[in-house]
């Protein structure tokens, strides 16, 4: 199970019981239905498996409110205990109709109720006593309230037939169970008291009356609603955890790196672009990589090749073996493979670069552009990624081209523009982040590509080893060989000394001095 | 000699329970030869209509499933080697136009680009297949109809305008809850109350469609779980082997569909 506070299986669960899909916030201390958001208790110390079981019973329990139950009651001239009597009562009925539907429902909510005898008689105990008499047909109370309610409740014996159809009746047998508990001199103290068992809401949302009043004060004045829209983002949930090679012990540490997604920032004014030459010189120089068709013979297909059938007569004559590979071969090359581009936003990428006026940042994002817009020439259309990390705790991917959605080329251009440099380079992880993102090839589709664009030099700021995070991308690379992705780096670094060389392997590196170099450069890499 | 198409006729009659008028629809389509484009859902019983057609109107039947690898020479025909020298093999298609059969293309938009080009003089008034290899055009015997079925999804290829408006189209869904009912009982042989448990489980199922799922359980994977059940395996096994395990490997999404399975039964 996931260790997330995830509210996407209980919202589809919800979905596949009655095709209701209502908010579900994972933050509350007892559960309640609050203007259609259903708010749970988050798991707490429970184990996975029983935290899913109670807020399963819970969700199940609030929807079926939203599917059985009118909106609200008429709580006009009703006492506190009578309401809490009809919020019993409301869901027995609720629940009831549910079993009807789906009876595995019944056993789960039965299991919670745990309420006997033993609990005395108080009225929270009686009403907690009533409402397991009316969920679990196996449940036996001695008390004669508790039998009256029931049978005032069901129209038979077994528990099958319910007696209240209405909330007007459900009313009248609700002031009859709350005038016998009267006239027992128990006390009830409302404040304090909540529905039992904990999985059923606390029935706020029956009284809507009463909630608008209670709310109407506390309603922020617009002015203050307004404000958190306008200040900063808030914090987002890392997106996943990826694991990372420490070298020293020689294993992989689980979920050691956090990695946290958030949109680019498209700058007002798109990056420019150098003139049609080099644009058109980059589309030239991909298809450098097409694989070449390999011509053969097979023992089926549409037509024949001649000098293979004379082959054949030939060998007939003299009575030899015949080979039954007759027809011309029909080649398809594989589609090309998908293509994920790495842009190293680190700070190290604000260095100049000897020999022009931009930075290593500029001529990457230059690069990047011009790959992304001859790739789509090419129906290719590849994903981009900017990456750049404060330590283990925070590894930023920024998307800037969605994989398999529309190419939008003005707009790829502005996200581009708005990158700075910042932050370090932890090489690994981004591997391994966009490993997962790209899977593997389907089965006529050549090897996906990795490219990253940027210096290729691992560093971060939490690693004194020089030597851990080169071991931890090495450990990354051999994970893409197995899982049959090529990583490619294009090289923009004013210090070469050859690091990205050895890292990469010396064939699957070239160097970008200069960014009129990039067709050159390309038709090397093959992509 | 026995004819080309002997494996090709239908003896019994297919069980087919019809939800609208798509049998008297498919009559008069088939009257003036007009081909007919099924479309709808994965198991939703387009194939076993194509079946119950065909005996219906006593025709022998050729299927081909299409898949991405199936090119044109694939229906029409190719050239063998044999001992005497060459020899030509009609492919499918041309069987069934030389020789009168309906000729059902599953899933035709899987089918390489060269393949759907094939079929276009077959479904207009020329009624005809030229065999580019062989020299030949066929020219469609009176009884050959054809029939197509496609699986419209966002996921799936668009079939090409040209293509599209050669057909009439027969618009396939899961019956609704008593008939879909009725068919798993009698496809099964489980008593009706509890195939009708497991199809109310099924169109739970079918509420999550673009929700995680491409697809809900279709009335086969219904049929394969009440067969489960009527060889005596428990009702939600069932359901959860043919069902929950045979739609989706998510965990999250397996968490929400074992729930709701569990509260079904």
């Amino acid at each position: 199970m996931s260790a997330l506070p995830a509210t996407e299986p209980l919202q589809r669960y919800l979905r596949v019981l009655w095709g209701i899909a209502p908010e579900i916030r994972l933050d509350a201390e007892v559960p309640s239905i609050q203007h259609g958001v259903l708010r749970l208790p988050a798991g707490g110390s429970l184990d996975a498996c029983e935290a899913w079981r109670r807020q399963r019973a819970a969700a199940a329990h609030a929807g079926a409110h939203r599917v059985y139950s009118p909106p609200g009651f008429d709580g006009a001239g009703l006492g506190p205990l009578v309401r809490a009597l009809v919020g019993v009562l409301e869901d027995a009925r609720v629940e009831a109709l549910a079993g009807r539907e789906l009876p595995g429902l019944r056993r789960l909510w039965a299991s919670l109720h745990g309420a006997s005898p033993a609990d005395g008689e108080s009225v929270p105990a009686l009403l907690a006593r009533l409402a397991r008499a009316l969920a679990d047909p196996d449940y036996a109370d001695p008390h004669p309230w508790i039998a009256k309610g029931r049978a005032l409740f069901f129209a038979d014996d077994a528990g099958e037939v319910l007696a209240l159809g209405d909330p007007a009746r459900l009313r009248q047998v609700a002031s009859r169970l709350g005038n016998d508990l009267g006239q027992m001199r128990l006390q009830f103290n409302a404040k304090s008291w909540r529905p039992a068992p904990a999985y059923r809401d606390d029935n706020a949302w029956m009284w809507p009356a009463e909630l608008a009043a209670d709310e109407a004060p506390r309603e922020p004045p617009p002015a203050a609603r307004d404000t958190p829209a306008a200040g900063p983002v808030p914090p987002q949930p890392p997106v996943e955890h990826l694991p990372e090679w420490d070298r020293l012990i020689g294993r992989l540490r689980r979920d050691w790196v956090a990695v946290f997604e958030q949109e680019a920032v498209p700058a007002a004014e798109p990056l420019a672009l150098e003139g049609t030459a080099l644009r058109q010189a980059t589309r030239r120089a991909l298809l450098a990589g097409t694989p070449t068709q390999r011509r053969g013979l097979d023992e089926t297909g549409p037509s024949f090749d001649p000098d293979a059938l004379v082959r054949v007569r030939i060998a007939q004559r003299l009575r030899h073996a015949v080979d039954p590979r007759v027809h011309p071969r029909r080649v398809r090359p594989p589609r090309p493979g998908r293509v994920l581009l790495l842009v190293d936003r680190s700070a190290s990428s604000g260095d100049t670069l000897p020999g022009s006026a931009g930075t290593v940042l500029d001529v990457s994002l230059r690069a990047a552009a011009l790959l992304a817009e001859a790739l789509a020439a090419h129906g290719r259309p590849a994903a981009l990624l900017a990456f750049a990390s404060e330590g283990r705790a925070a590894l930023r991917l920024a998307p800037l081209q969605r994989a398999g959605q529309p190419t939008d080329a003005a707009g790829l251009r502005r996200r581009l523009a708005g990158l700075q440099p910042g932050g370090s380079t932890r090489l690994g992880a981004v591997l391994r982040s966009a490993l997962k993102r790209l899977g593997r090839a389907g089965a006529d589709e050549a090897p996906p590509v990795l490219l990253l664009i940027g210096d290729g030099r691992p560093h971060d700021i939490d690693v004194h080893d020089p030597r851990y995070l080169g071991a931890d991308c090495r450990h990354a690379l051999a994970q893409a060989r197995r899982q049959g992705v090529r990583v490619l780096g294009l090289i923009v670094d004013p210090a070469d000394d050859g690091s990205a060389r050895r890292l990469f392997g010396a064939g699957a590196v070239a160097l970008l001095p200069r960014l009129e170099q990039l067709p050159r450069t390309m038709a090397r890499l093959r992509l | 000699m026995s004819h080309p198409l002997q494996d090709g006729w239908i003896e019994r009659e297919p069980f087919y329970q019809p939800f609208a008028d798509e049998v008297a629809l498919f009559e008069a389509a088939y009257a003036r030869r007009l081909p007919v484009l099924l479309k709808g859902p994965t198991g939703c019983g387009k194939t076993r209509f194509v079946e119950y057609m065909a005996w219906k109107l006593r025709r022998p039947l050729v299927t081909v499933a299409c898949h991405e690898d199936l090119a044109a020479h694939d229906l029409v025909g190719r050239w063998l080697l044999d001992a005497q020298g060459t020899r030509w093999q009609d492919g499918p298609l041309a069987l069934a136009a030389r020789h009168g059969a309906l000729c059902y293309l599953d899933e035709l938009v899987e089918a390489r680009a060269d393949t759907t080009v094939v079929i276009h003089p077959l479904t207009d008034t020329r009624r005809m297949l030229p065999i580019a290899a062989k020299g030949e055009t066929v020219a469609a015997n009176a009884d050959f109809a054809l029939v197509v079925s496609y699986n419209p999804s966002p996921a799936a290829r668009e079939l090409k305008a040209s293509t599209r408006q050669r057909f009439c189209a027969l618009a396939f869904d899961y019956p609704g809850a008593e008939l879909e009912a009725g068919i798993v009982a009698r496809e099964s042989g489980l008593a009706l109350e509890r195939a009708a448990a497991i199809v109310g489980f099924g169109l739970r199922t079918r509420r999550l469609r673009d929700h995680g799922l491409e697809e809900g359980a279709s009335t086969r994977l219904l049929v394969h779980a009440a067969q489960l059940a009527a060889q005596g395996v428990a009702a939600a096994t069932a359901c959860r082997v043919a069902i929950v395990d045979a739609l989706c490997d998510d965990a999250d999404l397996r968490q929400a569909l074992q729930a709701a399975l569990d509260d079904s039964f």
